[in-house]
């Protein structure tokens, strides 16, 4: 066991440096620059003086390997370009920690929900309760975020009053943003543990179940359910690792200072170290959340071997 | 039961609202009792579409932390306005002169405080200026007082140190400014954010994180920043230090970030912001119908435009660049584009422009191409210019690409008005090229474009922001390519000269000159603001030259 997770940490790291290696070099092949966040043309030496405060007059290769160095040997990923003074660490700190919070408790209330629903769909297939949640199921995977957040907005916030309409701080801000969240989240899990219970319904293993006399429950209880959820595991991982990148539109519209606005605006704004910075940070979390359900696999699933 | 009721409250609000009419007569354009409402807290909530990039003036170019140093910091001067005209006023500095020729200006710095308790100096405002043209600093508001103060641009360039720079600081209240040369409009640049004050203290002390968070700043303004949550909210509170404390009302603002703007919308339609400036019909039309919601339609001192690659082999001929200009439906544009919220536009020089005293630029000069329009016909001329370059009589065998800074639905519908209507007037093809802002402006810089749309807006209030923008030395700002002697010298004589009505003149001779020979720019329409705000703010600005920012504004009969 030691050994494969040693191993696997090799592995993150290799696909750490591919990443931030190819980010670096592909952001630097787009045309424009961090000044362009400015939206007009500066004077030559004005750019001139900019781009010497900041390194950009160096040639991309010469300021990848200043950009490993402090990375390697100091953890450092600079300083934002958009926001002169602000650390890049910092920053996917804090916002990450923001995203977290509707995030995370989007992702216990849908997963909550939507298994729940897909439970109640298998064990009615083809009868009224099925239909009620697949048609929630297909609402929530084809209905666009922003049109369910604009919806929610306007009648709960403009019309009725009962929440603000952007801002943060207080537990009403957060309650609009884990609805339009989660929703998503049940719709997948709805269907996915549906199908998987359904699955596992056929398997010969749980007609002898059924043969030796195991009550209903029980079989769904400890046979079907059980297996039905491994699959869900996979899931997890983009779905763990989402929490805290945020989510872009969400964010935007309930006015969430998270980060998945700098996912998006890095970009725009060329600011160069953020879009280094988030895409690290994304990377590193998926590898590390995948890593995590690797164990987690092996430990629930004996069929699954760690070699 | 419940109809008595009613009939009690709306009594009683009748009376309520009588009372706040009789107060605004007393109150309103005095702009001083409104403190006397003792009801309505003095809190103003508002909000920002992004989070500054800084708050510190030296590398903040953005408008967003612009809004918030206007209310914090006290630059040398502001323009204010009283009964709809702008003045310029004593703020930071308490009066100033010119020497003789206008070379020498000596400002006499106020007594005023810092937040942290300091006295306001002459040596801050120096620093802040001196700062700002350091090559070190990297400051993207260098060109704002480059070309006027004495060496500027030598500084900025890095020829010679800034100790060579003409700023003196004379005695703790008194600064001298030398210029280059006499620059009639030098007042309008010192409420610009490179004339902003600087600590040199705290700025040193906090280095690069200096402006990046709350603890790192102090104030001296009407306002002080009470917190500052990223992206999500910034507070300011009144500062009781302030010199002019007495003529601040508000003691609170609020400014939500809020990037998406029907949550904007949203949040002024249930009254969480009191003022929201809006740029969809739909909303105008909304908001038109509210009953407690005042409508002001601003100038802009911003022109939206296409230019013309002087260096293109079909743009190189005047002729054809006026037949594209003038082909312009401007009226029709404006309406079906812009649903008349933007004005069609027949100058450079946009509305809400004013040359000193003599005020609105745009009122004492007719628009050049106004005239054009009646003499000359687009067709006619692209025809001439086709022979000239003996491209045939065909126009439809001709196809221009058109290139935008924007890859939105809504440049996509506007490429395809444009498309459709030179294939109707002039019969040529227009190629559409979407462009991410930052591709836009690599492209446009390198000259890889023919025919380009784009966006200015004024950086100070004299016609001298936006006409100098064509001169062969800042020929890099709008890359037309583009150069002319004669223009070049009405620039020159204009910015020498002392006399308003002089200046006002020489400024339409180059306009004139710009459209007749040189005709790189086709402008298309002066922009416009409309925003709303709740009826109980009152004495907010109306123009949007003026920097006072929230100074004057106060609450009645919320």
């Amino acid at each position: 066991m030691a050994k494969f997770i040693v191993k696997r940490i090799g592995y993150m790291l290799v696909t750490l440096f591919i990443v931030v290696t190819a980010t670096f070099f592909l952001m630097h092949s787009i045309p424009g620059d961090p000044l362009a966040h400015m939206a007009r043309n500066l004077p030559e030496q004005t750019r001139a003086n900019y781009y010497e405060k900041y390194g950009l007059d160096k040639s991309t290769s010469e300021q990848y390997l200043i950009f490993m160095k402090n990375l390697v040997s100091k953890g450092d990923l600079g300083e934002s370009l958009r926001y002169p003074g602000r650390e890049v660490t910092d920053t996917l700190l804090t916002n990450a920690s923001v995203s977290a919070q509707p995030g995370g408790m989007a992702l216990l209330v849908g997963i909550t929900i939507g298994i729940l629903l897909g439970i109640v769909a298998a064990l009615n297939k083809n009868r009224w309760p099925d239909y009620i949640v697949m048609f929630i199921a297909i609402l929530g995977i084809t209905v666009p975020v922003f049109v369910l957040a604009s919806v929610l907005q306007y009648f709960l916030s403009v019309k009725l009053m009962v929440l603000p309409t952007t801002g943060w701080g207080s537990w009403k801000n957060v309650v609009l943003p884990v609805i339009v969240l989660s929703f998503g989240t049940i719709a997948t899990y709805a269907r996915y543990v549906k199908s998987n219970m359904l699955d596992v319904m056929g398997q010969d293993y749980i007609l002898t179940a059924e043969a030796k006399g195991v009550s209903k429950f029980n079989v769904i209880k400890s046979h079907v359910l059980k297996n039905a959820f491994l699959p869900c595991m996979t899931l997890l991982v983009g779905q763990v690792s989402g929490i805290f990148t945020g989510s872009f539109v969400v964010e935007k519209i309930f006015g969430v200072p998270g980060l998945g606005f700098y996912y998006i605006n890095s970009i725009n704004d060329r600011d160069y170290t953020m879009i280094i910075g988030t895409t690290v940070f994304a990377a590193a979390l998926f590898v590390f959340v995948q890593l995590i359900v690797d164990i987690a696999y092996s430990m629930m699933d004996p069929r699954i071997r760690v070699k | 039961m419940k109809k008595k009721l009613v009939a009690a409250l709306l009594a009683a609000a009748m009376v309520l609202s009588l009372a706040a009419c009789g107060g605004k007569g007393d109150g309103g354009s005095s702009g001083g009792s409104g403190g006397s409402d003792g009801g309505a807290p003095q809190e103003l909530h508002t909000s920002l579409n992004t989070e500054p990039s800084t708050l510190d003036t030296i590398k903040g170019n953005d408008m967003y932390g612009w809004d918030i140093n206007k209310n914090t910091l006290e630059p040398l001067t502001r323009l204010v306005e009283k009964d709809g005209e702008q003045e310029r006023e004593g703020a930071g500095a308490e009066s100033w002169e010119p020497n003789e020729d206008g070379t020498v200006w000596t400002f006499k710095i106020r007594d005023n405080k810092w937040s942290d308790g300091k006295d306001v100096t002459a040596a801050d405002y120096a620093y802040g200026i001196t700062r700002t043209l350091d090559p070190d600093a990297g400051s993207p508001n260098s060109f704002f007082t480059a070309p006027y103060i004495k060496n500027g641009q030598k500084v900025v360039n890095g020829e010679v140190g800034v100790e060579e720079l003409g700023v003196k600081v004379v005695d703790d209240k008194t600064l001298e400014i030398t210029l280059e040369s006499p620059t009639p409009y030098f007042m309008s640049i010192t409420d610009t954010r490179a004339c902003y004050p600087v600590r040199q203290d705290i700025a040193e002390k906090y280095g690069e994180t200096y402006g990046s968070e709350l603890d790192t700043l102090v104030f001296n303004g009407p306002f002080k920043v009470e917190s500052w949550t990223h992206n999500s909210e910034i507070v300011l509170v009144k500062n009781e230090d302030y010199w002019d404390k007495d003529n601040v009302k508000l003691d609170k603002i609020n400014f939500a970030i809020v990037t998406d703007s029907n949550a904007k919308y949203n949040s002024f339609e249930s009254g969480a912001i009191d003022i929201s400036s809006v740029g969809e019909q739909e909303w105008v039309d909304r908001f038109d119908k509210k009953e407690n919601a005042v409508r002001v339609d601003t100038k802009q001192p911003a022109m939206r435009f296409d230019f013309f690659n002087v260096n293109d082999k079909l743009f190189a001929n005047l002729n054809i660049r006026k037949a594209f200009t003038l082909a312009v439906d401007r009226e029709d544009m404006a309406k079906t584009i812009y649903q008349d919220l933007h004005v069609p536009a027949y100058w450079w020089v946009p509305e809400g422009i004013s040359t000193g005293e003599n005020g609105e630029y745009r009122e004492q000069v007719e628009g050049p191409l106004e005239k054009m329009a009646k003499e000359e016909k687009a067709k006619d001329l692209l025809l001439k210019g086709m022979e000239e370059l003996n491209l045939g009589s065909d126009p439809s065998k001709i196809t221009v690409k058109y290139s935008l800074s924007a890859t939105t639905q809504w440049a996509r519908n506007y490429g395809e008005y444009v498309q459709q209507k030179y294939k109707d007037i002039l019969g040529v093809n227009i190629e559409l090229d979407f462009n991410e802002w930052s591709t836009f402006q690599q492209k446009t810089n390198n000259g890889e474009f023919q025919m380009a749309n784009m966006v200015w807006t004024t950086d100070y209030d004299d016609p001298m922001s936006m006409i100098s923008l064509f001169t062969t030395e800042n020929s890099g700002n709008i890359p037309t390519g583009w150069s002319n002697e004669k223009f070049d010298d009405f620039i020159a004589q204009a910015s020498r000269e002392m006399d308003e009505t002089k200046r006002t003149e020489l400024y339409a001779q180059a306009e004139q000159v710009l459209f007749e020979e040189g005709c790189n720019i086709c402008p298309l329409v002066n922009e416009r603001k409309i925003s709303f705000n709740y009826d109980y703010v009152k004495n907010l600005n109306e123009r949007e030259t003026t920097t006072t920012g929230f100074k004057y504004v106060y609450i009645e009969g919320k």
